[in-house]
């Protein structure tokens, strides 16, 4: 695991996306549903570099399959969430809802989620 | 939809991802975005999956860049002396290693490349620096792109005038896009008296907020504040000392860097100056020329009036503007041409005078005529530098031929293409590093020698040197020359095989033909610069034998200048003067002028009208002026053509008489005779008289060789000026009458300072910028003859040795010797044939562009483009004879027996 770091706030979304799927998915599954959910201006090309960064972490593991008859012999990559990767993102969840609960007190912040 | 009808995506931004993607991404990445782009083609339109498809691509760019970095670092890390770095640097290595061995194996070969290059770089270098510390270093005001000058003209002419007060005023008033206005009077040479040693020094008037226009502070005191410049009315008796700030210069020459020097009042014109500041040492005030302001002035004197109560005539205030934040200088320029129109409504003469009024900026205005030649310059040393390279590919060539077995034995050893390319162009940078080197040690000679002998008031030459961005620009010079160089050899060797090699035994005919290809550019680029040399030459030549209308040799000057003496008493000591000079013994004549012409610094004008025309503001033009004494023309040698010279009795009548220069009375009288007839002058105080015509002179040029406006002569009494120059004509060595007519000077008055120089120095001066580029471009022009020449004769020399066999059958067979000398010395005469032919179209083309610097010359001179023809020829044949004179001692049981 990266020594004690936490992941940047792309690798977040990635992994958190990721976190979203039961069981092992490709890349361009995690692509759409980040597209989706966020709607944020992504490339394919981004969110395969950072499961590839996020695997090397050891926040994600990855499966290479059997080339697939019908793609031109190449294998696949899995993705899924891994163990070290569930935990960082529980331990940044508490660290965040520390910082939430906190920040209600501000009458900004009341106002704006009491709405 | 089966795979054929969909296509694929856009081939173009699909191959530009597979570069840019990491391998472990690359085709994960690609599959599924084929995938989806053909999911969207069945969905949607192709057009829209395509336009997808690129939109991915440049999302792509930043994520892979900085995956690719971070790669980068953690190799590094990983592993500091590791596998994949550790190949790449020790290749590099022995690359070098081996580049260094064969030049040591070569040494001759290695110093002539060497040498080659240093000449090229050093040349260029030195030039550069000149151009970067000229043209291209910022001025030294805050925002200069901000600053424009303000001048006007007149009618059809295209001279330069400058700003009345009240139209200046009424300018910044009403122009919004120029926020603010700083005057400036022109730069003049004044006396500095009540000193121990009384000077000249250069001296301009400013108004108060100059310096805070132009965004210069002192390095000591202060520069002018508001106070300063608060306007003393001219009937106060008592006047207190204006404010003056000096320059960094004059308080180390004058003051011994004395920090006390703030507060002290000097006198300049008679009257107190206190300076309250000192300006920062190696700041040079640097205004376009056009306004004849600034450089090295000594003294910066605050104006003490209001500009709006001056004349609205009176076109005397050099005005520098800073524009308003947001514009730039085509919109003030359009607003000052609305703002013309509305002053010739409001005023008739703005209207009669057509009034015009000029926008530049200081930036792009400010080098002035120094621009052209630099410009020039660095062409001719690109040239230089280009025939360097081509000198030094074609010795790499050659050599490149006799390893090609080398080349040859190791690629079918197994080494890479691509391995052998690289170590001919390690080989050429070594060559071309170490040639940078010796190149930037030749600039740094050629520059102190530049400097040595450039005129001493050339434009910003001051500031030149060799410094960081000039270094940098070095370095690229030598990358570029390694690939100039290296590159044609490099790609021969990649070119052939082994085979090739045991088929022709060196020297492939490609080879060959690069080479002569090589030569004959050489050549060409050579005339070009030859050509461009003798337009040059030509033109100052042509300059030098332009008739002056006077005997410079033998005349010497003295300037002296008076102040706070009333007229009678300057009289008195004018005439105290020349009685001192004549009796000094080895002067035979003597007279009293001013201004002197072709000074340089002063110029005195005023302004003319035919009878009938002088109440017509139009009808009043504008000349040179000159107060002289009786004995001036004899003293100077200027011939009297018509009527007679002064008398001293001349100073007593009531009308004034005048003396014309020929150029004016052909231009208003024509085959006429003037003498006798009336017409009207305007006076240096606006006074309007009439003056008779008593003689005509021979024209003299008073600014410089081609200056062709008329002058106007009147007896000293017209106008007694404050200064005074001495003109002395002395039998046999004026070095030696000089020492004693300064003494005989200095005793009349000894308080006021005084100069003396001979007049053939002021006359060389004038022509001194156009000799100082001409000797630098006769410099490059030799340089580049030698160059070609070299290159010409390693072409011909190595083509005899190739020949040897040939050669030696030939002569074996009874061919004369003397064919064989022929026919080299024709192969050698061909090359340069056509490299003339060629650089002879250049020439002219050229030729076109250096029109702005020639005088009396075309582009097209058949003698300057003769004599380079007949240059390029000689020293073709010099270099074709000794290869050619081998060729005819071939022996040819030696030639026979090779192989």
């Amino acid at each position: 695991m990266g020594r004690g770091h936490l992941p940047g706030e792309f690798e977040q979304v990635v992994l958190l996306t990721l976190a979203g799927f039961d069981g092992e998915v490709r890349g361009r599954d995690v692509y759409e549903a980040l597209v989706h959910s966020t709607g944020r201006d992504v490339s394919v090309a981004a969110v395969h570099i950072t499961l590839g960064r996020l695997e090397e972490k050891g926040w994600a593991t990855c499966r290479t399959s059997q080339p697939e008859p019908g793609r031109g012999g190449k294998p696949r990559r899995h993705y899924a969430l891994s163990e070290a990767g569930a935990a960082v993102l529980t331990e940044i969840r508490r660290q965040l809802d520390g910082l939430w609960e906190a920040a209600q007190a501000n009458p900004l912040i009341g106002r704006s989620s009491g709405r | 939809m089966s795979d054929a009808a969909r296509g694929r995506p856009p081939r173009l931004a699909r191959a530009a991802l597979a570069f840019l993607l990491p391998r472990d991404a690359r085709d994960q990445v690609l599959d599924d975005l084929d995938e989806m782009w053909a999911e969207r083609v069945s969905g949607r339109s192709r057009r829209a999956a395509n336009r997808w498809y690129r939109s991915q691509v440049g999302r792509a760019v930043l994520p892979a860049i900085r995956r690719h970095a971070a790669r980068f670092i953690e190799d590094r890390r990983v592993s500091p002396r590791g596998v994949r770095r550790g190949d790449v640097m020790g290749s590099v290595k022995q690359d070098l290693a081996f580049a260094l061995k064969q030049l040591k194996r070569n040494p001759a070969m290695a110093v002539t490349v060497v040498v080659t290059l240093a000449l090229g770089i050093g040349a260029t270098t030195a030039i550069f620096s000149a151009v970067h510390g000229v043209l291209l270093r910022p001025l030294p005001y805050e925002d200069p792109h901000e600053l424009v000058m303000i001048t006007s003209e007149m009618g059809g002419s295209s001279e330069v005038r400058y700003l009345s007060g009240p139209d200046a005023m009424d300018l910044v008033g009403e122009v919004e896009s120029v926020g603010e206005l700083a005057f400036f009077s022109e730069t003049t040479v004044g006396p500095l008296t009540e000193v121990d040693r009384p000077q000249h020094v250069k001296t301009t008037w400013a108004s108060w907020n100059a310096f805070d226009l132009l965004g210069v502070e002192a390095s000591l005191g202060r520069t002018f504040v508001a106070d300063d410049g608060i306007p003393i009315p001219q009937s106060d008796s008592v006047r207190p000392p204006w404010a003056a700030v000096i320059s960094h210069d004059f308080w180390v020459r004058s003051f011994g860097s004395d920090p006390d020097v703030l507060g002290r009042v000097v006198h300049i014109w008679g009257g107190g100056a206190e300076i309250v500041g000192v300006l920062p040492p190696d700041l040079r005030l640097l205004t376009p020329p056009e306004l004849n302001l600034g450089g090295d002035v000594d003294i910066w004197n605050v104006y003490r009036w209001d500009f709006q109560e001056s004349s609205r005539e009176g076109r005397w205030y050099r005005v520098i503007g800073r524009l308003a934040g947001g514009t730039d200088v085509r919109q003030a320029r359009q607003e000052v041409d609305a703002f013309a129109g509305r002053l010739k409504e409001r005023h008739l003469h703005h209207a009669q005078e057509e009034t015009r009024f000029r926008v530049a900026s200081v930036e792009t205005s400010v080098a002035g005529p120094v621009r052209g030649p630099l410009v020039l310059l660095m062409g001719a040393v690109s040239m230089v530098l280009l025939i360097a390279c081509f000198n030094v590919a074609n010795l790499l060539l050659a050599h490149g031929t006799t390893r090609a077995g080398e080349m040859a034995v190791r690629s079918s050893l197994g080494a890479e293409r691509s391995r052998l390319v690289r170590q001919l162009l390690t080989e050429s940078a070594v060559l071309a590093g170490m040639g940078a080197l010796a190149g930037v040690a030749l600039a740094a000679v050629g520059l102190d020698a530049l400097q040595a002998i450039r005129p001493a008031d050339l434009y910003r030459f001051q500031d030149v040197r060799l410094d960081l961005p000039v270094l940098s620009f070095t370095l690229v010079v030598a990358v570029a020359a390694t690939l100039l160089a290296g590159l044609l050899p490099a790609a021969q060797v990649a070119r052939s095989s082994l085979g090739d090699w045991l088929r022709v035994r060196g020297g492939t005919g490609v080879a060959q033909r690069s080479r002569r290809v090589l030569v004959v550019a050489e050549v060409a680029l050579s005339v070009v610069l030859l050509a461009g040399a003798g337009l040059l030459i030509r033109t100052l030549s042509e300059l030098q034998s332009l008739p002056l209308g006077f005997e410079p040799e033998g005349v010497l000057t003295v300037t002296a200048t008076q102040t706070g003496r009333p007229r009678e008493e300057r009289q008195a000591y004018e005439a105290d003067l020349m009685n001192a000079v004549t009796s000094v013994p080895g002067v035979q004549a003597a007279g009293i002028v001013f201004p002197l012409p072709m000074n340089g610094v002063y110029d005195r004008s005023a302004e003319y009208a035919m009878e009938g025309e002088h109440a017509d503001p139009a009808g009043w033009t504008e000349v040179y002026f000159r107060t002289v004494s009786p004995s001036y023309f004899d003293a100077m040698g200027i011939q009297l053509l018509r009527g007679r010279g002064f008398a001293s009795a001349d100073e007593d009548y009531e009308v004034p008489v005048v003396i014309l220069d020929r150029r004016l009375a052909e231009r208003e009288w024509g085959t006429r005779d003037p003498v006798g007839d009336h017409f009207w002058v305007r006076g240096m105080e606006g006074d309007t008289l009439q003056a008779r015509v008593i003689g005509v002179v021979e024209h003299v040029p008073q600014w410089d060789h081609r200056d062709t406006q008329p002058t106007m002569y009147f007896p000293r009494v017209f106008y007694q000026s404050h200064e005074v120059s001495v003109v002395a004509r002395v039998a046999g060595d004026p070095s030696r009458v000089g020492p004693a007519l300064m003494s005989a000077i200095r005793s009349v008055d000894p308080g006021f300072p005084s100069d003396m120089m001979p007049m053939t120095g002021f006359v060389s001066e004038r022509l001194a910028a156009s000799r100082f580029f001409l000797t630098l471009m006769e410099v490059f022009a030799g340089v580049a003859l030698l160059l070609s020449a070299v290159g010409l004769y390693g072409v011909l020399s190595y083509a005899v040795r190739q020949r040897t066999r040939e050669l030696g059958i030939r002569l074996a067979f009874g061919a004369a010797a003397s064919s064989l000398t022929a026919d080299v010395v024709w192969s050698g005469a061909r090359l340069a044939l056509t490299g003339i032919a060629v650089g002879l179209l250049g020439a002219i083309a050229i030729g076109r562009g250096l029109e702005a610097q020639l005088f009396r010359v075309e582009a097209t001179d058949p003698w300057a483009l003769a004599a380079t023809v007949g240059a390029v020829l000689l020293v073709s044949l010099a270099a074709s004879l000794i290869p050619a004179v081998r060729a005819a001692r071939v022996d040819p049981m030696v030639a026979l027996r090779e192989d």
